[in-house]
């Protein structure tokens, strides 16, 4: 109680002294609130979004010396690196969806392919190649049909994106609509240029979108994997080329001594298949080949809460390791690519300018504690002197310290909380590309998160603690001798 | 049994490259109840010999003895929990907390340490003490707003809150006129009469010595008068 009230008064006292601190404070707190609960709504944001929309909580992936994502190789490897295709998928696939942690599983493979149309080029699209029955089970409402129908289940076609569309209108002047054919054509390392055409089922936008996924239309998976050259596994005689000819040549010499492994019934997933199985599999039924060809760059996997995926990520590791699979699994930030790494930097930045704000503060703070302390060396040798215990003239300070910091701090809070609430009324405008890819939209309303005022108390307690453990340690050495010391 | 006793108590400062004897073999005893006075020149080691009984500094060889116990054997806890139970202090630049009032002042060191008072019982006897230094209606002042006097006497009263048997005071007139000094030792008088504490202050001032009824004299850092007035004691 005295204890109270003598660090109350002295607060009040000085004056100088309590607003130096506590402006520091309350400005640390102020900004910890408000830069939080900012961050926090865009994370929390993008990763609903993410998630739900795009990428599902974890993905399984193939190893690649680059850098890739759902939407490709990025940066300089771009030209020649190939996207891994994931090695025993059949079996990882039938173990995720045997799970009871993991709730959805769907496989997508990613792709580039330009677009013509008749003799003209019309632009450029990234592609997803998606399973249509699975990839609308995992993610149902993602996106806004304009026109015409979502691809069907072992069709072959594409979903063109709003964004191609208009970019192709911009380049040849021609609308295309649902029904329209169009050409695509890949290039890829393994199988040089290839054109396929395509039915245009459906045009679309999605619903939260960036601008690196607005450029993404859908296709069917085979016609994704044969542009891509992931098909090789597979033939449709009337279009192979000279160069597709040469390779499957190739192929076949390679593999005759693996000629045993290789059945009808199971083919093995790397595409690289006997010709002779490959001729046997045409005579079969065409779209059945689809099926034998496992080729996927990813594996989305949607679990049944944030516990689930810590521990299936664990599991799936060490699967991968016990059977010499060159897999991993990524969260759904690896998978938004740029963007989340944009936001994830942008945080990282934060952090630091809170660190170098935290540093200054607490040799501020702990300054002006010591000069304090200083000042008040006969006060304190008299209470010593007086009988106070070296544990009463702790409490006294700590105290003084925690008032302050607990005054300031609360202050902080309800500025930042009155500035977010305020943000979150009128909402922040993104005033360019980079604002809008990281506000998922033209409009930001901040909303108040609970973790930034707990985490933004927890260090301003520890700064407090930490700004007041020298000043105690100078304050205890004062000997009851120095009450005689002229001051008071 | 003396309540305090010294034995060939030393107090040596380093100084630099040199060391400054401040008591050069000091022996001596004070018996309870008495109201003694240190008196000599500036630098002869007055306050030295007070800070040693004081327990609030330790000598360089020799002991100190306090109802008997051997105050070197003890550590810094136990010291001062010994302040806090038996001594009490008054300075020569009064030391109250400023920001407290007067009658939270003289709370005070009750409430830095254990004392078996019930509220009640301390609230009187604060309020006791206030009537005795004559400052009832200055309770709620702070220090700041008192004279040097007034602030003197808040200091007496705060001495004398845990009860102790012993009540030391370094030149406590030192901050302040000659006629107000003299009715400030009186009122240690009046007190060391009253309560039966033992009191020991320090003066170079022989007009106030002349109150006291023991006097040791120091010189250098050594004893050079020991007496007791005639009709309190025995001289030594
Ligand atoms: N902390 C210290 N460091 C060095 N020398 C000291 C220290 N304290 C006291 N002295 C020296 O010890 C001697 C005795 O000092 P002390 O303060 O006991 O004298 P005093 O009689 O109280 O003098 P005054 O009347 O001026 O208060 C003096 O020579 C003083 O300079
Ligand atoms: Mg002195």
């Amino acid at each position: 109680m005295i204890i109270f009230k003598i660090a109350l008064r002295n607060l009040r006292e000085h004056t100088a002294k309590t607003l130096i601190i506590g402006v520091l404070i309350a400005v640390g707190v102020f900004f910890l609130v408000a830069g939080n609960s900012f961050m926090d709504t865009i994370t929390a944001g993008m990763r609903i979004t993410y998630i739900d929309n795009y990428t599902g909580e974890l993905i399984v992936h193939g190893k690649a010396k680059g850098t890739f994502s759902l939407f490709g190789i990025m940066g300089p490897e771009m030209a020649n690196a190939k996207i891994p295709e994931i090695e025993q998928f059949e079996q990882l696939e039938a173990l995720l969806a045997s799970s009871e942690l993991v709730s959805d599983v769907n496989p997508l493979a990613t792709g580039a392919a330009s677009i013509g149309i008749g003799e003209e080029s019309a632009g450029f699209s990234f592609l997803w190649g998606i399973e249509p029955s699975q990839y609308f089970t995992m993610f149902p409402d993602n996106i806004i049909l304009h026109e015409g129908t979502r691809l069907p289940p072992g069709e072959k076609g594409i979903m063109l994106s709003q964004n191609n569309k208009d970019k192709i209108r911009e380049e040849t002047n021609r609308t295309i609509h649902a029904g329209d054919k169009l050409q695509l054509s890949g290039m890829n390392a393994v199988s040089g240029t290839r054109i396929r055409e395509v039915t245009v089922w459906g045009i679309f936008s999605y619903r939260q979108t960036s601008p690196q996924l607005e450029r993404v239309s859908l296709v069917d998976i085979k016609t994704l994997r044969e542009l891509s050259g992931m098909d090789v596994g597979e033939i449709e005689e009337a279009q192979l080329s000279e160069t597709e000819q040469a390779l499957l040549g190739e192929i076949e010499e390679n593999n005759i001594f693996g000629s045993s492994l290789i059945s009808t019934t199971s083919p093995q997933n790397e595409g690289f298949t006997n010709f002779e199985t490959i001729l046997a599999a045409e005579a079969l039924e065409i779209t059945e080949a689809g099926k034998e060809n496992n080729a996927w760059h990813f594996l989305l996997l949607k679990t049944i809460n944030d516990r689930a995926a810590t521990e299936i990520t664990n599991t799936l590791n060490d699967y991968f390791l016990e059977n010499d699979l060159d897999l991993e699994v990524s969260n759904w930030r690896w998978g938004a690519g740029f963007t989340a790494d944009m936001a994830y930097s942008l945080q990282i930045v934060f952090n630091i300018i809170i660190i170098v704000i935290f540093i200054v503060a607490l040799i501020v703070i702990m300054n002006t504690l010591v000069i304090s302390i200083t000042e008040r060396i006969p006060e304190i040798g008299t209470i010593r002197a007086m009988g106070g215990q070296k544990s009463f003239v702790r409490l006294m300070i700590t105290t003084e310290t925690l008032v302050i910091t607990a005054l300031f701090g609360t202050a902080g809070v309800l500025l930042g909380s009155i500035f977010i609430w305020i943000l979150n009324m009128t909402g922040i405008e993104a005033t360019n590309m980079f604002f809008r890819v990281l506000f998922g939209g033209d409009v930001l309303k901040p909303g108040l998160s609970a973790n930034s005022i707990v985490s933004a108390l927890a260090a301003v307690g520890i700064l407090g603690a930490a700004a007041s453990l020298y000043p105690v340690s100078v304050a205890l050495k004062i000997s009851p001798v120095r009450a005689m010391q002229k001051g008071i | 049994m003396a309540i305090i006793s010294l034995h060939d108590v030393t107090k040596d400062y380093p100084l630099g490259k040199t060391v400054v004897h401040a008591l050069k073999g000091v022996s001596c005893e004070i018996q309870r109840g008495e109201f003694i006075t240190i008196a000599g020149p500036s630098g002869s080691g007055k306050s030295t010999i007070l800070n040693m009984i004081g327990c609030i500094d330790t000598p360089s060889s020799g002991n100190v003895k306090i109802n008997g116990t051997d105050t070197s054997a003890l550590s810094d806890k136990s010291l001062t929990q010994l302040r806090h139970q038996v001594l009490g202090f008054i300075f020569q630049s009064f030391n109250l907390i400023p920001v407290l009032n007067v009658y939270e002042n003289i709370e005070f060191p009750l409430l830095i340490g254990k004392n078996g008072m019930h509220p009640s019982e301390k609230k009187t006897w604060i309020n006791t003490l206030i009537r005795e230094v004559g400052l009832d209606s200055w309770k709620t002042h702070r220090p700041s707003e008192l004279s040097g006097g007034q602030r003197q006497r808040v200091a007496i009263a705060r001495a004398l809150a845990t009860r102790p048997e012993i009540v030391l005071a370094d030149e406590p007139t030192a901050n302040l006129d000659s006629e107000t000094g003299e009715t400030i030792i009186n009122l240690m008088k009046k007190m060391n009469h009253e309560f039966k504490t033992t009191f020991i202050f320090s003066t170079h001032d022989n007009m106030i010595v002349e109150i006291a009824d023991h006097v040791i004299r120091l010189k250098d850092g050594i004893i050079t008068e020991n007496s007791r007035k005639k009709k309190t004691g025995v001289a030594v």
